[in-house]
C-alpha cells in the first residue's frame, strides 16, 4: 500500500492531531498545577513513529509552524520543536525499540533538548518543572499514542535499521 | 547520500513555503485563537473548572476589590473614584515552554498599545509588562516568567522585597523584623509601574536561623490560564 501521501486519509487525520494540539497548547488549559504539558512536541514526536514518507511528515511540520506564528513572530521554542521533529525523523531508524517505547523515549529525549536549547538557564534552576514536565508530557504521549493507533492506524511503519 | 539529503532538503523548502502562508494568514488565525481559547473553557466551566463559575467570578470580583482599595490607599491622588484609561484584550496564546510566562495578546499599536505598559488581570491586580508590541497583537511578559525580578512592598508597614518570577512567583531579601506576616499585601513598587499595584499576599514565610532575610511564597488571586488583561495607557 502506498504510504500516506499528502491527500491520504492518514495525512488528513495527523494534520488534524497537529491543528488541535496547537490549539490546546496554546490556549494554557491543559496546565496542571502551573505545569503545562508541551503537547505539540509530543504529538509530532509520536506521529514520527507513524509516518514512514518524509513528506507526509515534513508537510505536518509546516502545518505546526504555520499554526505557531503570531503577528509578533516566532516563538523560539516552536522553530526548535520543528527542528527536533524533523532530526527524530531521520534518526529513527537507529530507535531501538517497540514503537511504543520508542515514543517514550523521544518525548523524555525531546522535552529536555527543548529546554537545552532554548533556557538552559532554567532547566539548571527549576530542575524539578522540568522533571514533572517531562512526566506529563509522557503521559500525553502514551495518550496520542493509543489515539494515532486508532486515528492513524496501525500498519507498522517504523522499521530498525537491523 | 544524495538520497539522504532529500527529505533535508524539501524540510527546509517546506518550512521557508511555511513562513510565507503564515506571514498572510497570522490575522485570520490570531482571530480564530481568542475565539477558540475562550470556547475551549466553555466544557471545563460546564465540568465545574471553569473559571467562569459564579463562585470563581465572586472570588474575583472580591480580589479586584481588595487590589483597588489598596491602590487608592497606597496613592493620595486618587482619592475618590479612580478613572484611568485602560485597554482590555483577549489572551491568544500563552509561551509553549514552562519556562516563560508570556502571553499574546490582540491589541496593539493601533489600540495605543505601547512598549512598557502595564499590565493587570483586573485594573487593579498587577499581572506584567508589554514587552513587544505589533500592530494589532502584543507580547506581554507576566510575573510567572522566571527571568524576571521586580522591587515591591509588603503590608502596612512597606517592608522592602524582591518579587522573583516563576510558576509560583516567591518574594526574597526581606529583612528580618518578624514584622513580614502571611496574609499581609504584596504591591508594586518599581518606578516603571503604577505604585500600590496589589500582586497577592505573603504565604510562608521561611528565614533560616542567623540569616538577615527572609523568604516568602506569594499567594495568587488569579491563576496563570487568563482570558482577558487590561493594560493600563
Amino acid at each position: 500500500m502506498r504510504e500516506s501521501s499528502i491527500f491520504s486519509r492518514r495525512f488528513a487525520a495527523g494534520a488534524l492531531l497537529v491543528l488541535l494540539a496547537g490549539i490546546i497548547q496554546s490556549s494554557g488549559i491543559a496546565a496542571v498545577g502551573g505545569v503545562r504539558p508541551n503537547i505539540l512536541l509530543v504529538l509530532l514526536l509520536t506521529l514520527v513513529f507513524f509516518f514512514r514518507e518524509w513528506k507526509s511528515y515534513a508537510a505536518l511540520i509546516a502545518i505546526a509552524t504555520i499554526f505557531s506564528k503570531t503577528e509578533i513572530g516566532f516563538s523560539s521554542p516552536y522553530i526548535v520543536i520543528a527542528i527536533i521533529s524533523a532530526c527524530v525523523f531521520l534518526v529513527k531508524p537507529h530507535f531501538p525499540g517497540h514503537r511504543f517505547f520508542n515514543v517514550i523515549l523521544a518525548v523524555i529525549a525531546g522535552t529536555i533538548i527543548t529546554y537545552v536549547i532554548t533556557d538552559l538557564k532554567f532547566l539548571g534552576n527549576d530542575p524539578f518543572t522540568v522533571m514533572i514536565e517531562v512526566v506529563y508530557n509522557v503521559l500525553v504521549g502514551i495518550v496520542v499514542y493509543l489515539l494515532a493507533e486508532r486515528i492513524i492506524g496501525n500498519e507498522t511503519e517504523f522499521r530498525t535499521s537491523r | 547520500m544524495k538520497r539522504n539529503l532529500a527529505p533535508v532538503v524539501a524540510t527546509l523548502f517546506l518550512f521557508v513555503a511555511a513562513l510565507a502562508v503564515a506571514e498572510f494568514s497570522t490575522p485570520v488565525r490570531e482571530y480564530l485563537a481568542a475565539g477558540t481559547r475562550t470556547t475551549l473553557h466553555a466544557p471545563l466551566a460546564l465540568l465545574g473548572f471553569g473559571r467562569s463559575s459564579e463562585t470563581e467570578q465572586l472570588l474575583r470580583e472580591n480580589a479586584r476589590l481588595k487590589a483597588e482599595v489598596l491602590f487608592l490607599a497606597k496613592e493620595p491622588r486618587n482619592t475618590g473614584t479612580v478613572a484611568r484609561p485602560e485597554v482590555s484584550a483577549k489572551v491568544h496564546s500563552t509561551y509553549p515552554t514552562n519556562s516563560r510566562g508570556l502571553l499574546n495578546i490582540n491589541a496593539g499599536s493601533s489600540e495605543g498599545i505601547k512598549k512598557g505598559m502595564t499590565v493587570t488581570v483586573d485594573g487593579f491586580t498587577f499581572l506584567g509588562v508589554v514587552e513587544e508590541v505589533g500592530e494589532r497583537s502584543s507580547i506581554v511578559r507576566t510575573i510567572f516568567d522566571t527571568d524576571w525580578q521586580i522591587p515591591v512592598k509588603i503590608g502596612d508597614g512597606a517592608h522592602d522585597a524582591l518579587m522573583v518570577g516563576g510558576r509560583g512567583p516567591r518574594l526574597t531579601l526581606i529583612v528580618k523584623t518578624g514584622n513580614v506576616l502571611d496574609g499581609d499585601d504584596v504591591y508594586t513598587a518599581s518606578k516603571e509601574f503604577p505604585y500600590g499595584l496589589r500582586i497577592g499576599e505573603v504565604k510562608e514565610v521561611k528565614g533560616e536561623p542567623g540569616s538577615t532575610f527572609e523568604e516568602a511564597d506569594i499567594k495568587l488571586p488569579f491563576d496563570a490560564t487568563l482570558d482577558e488583561v487590561h493594560i493600563l495607557l
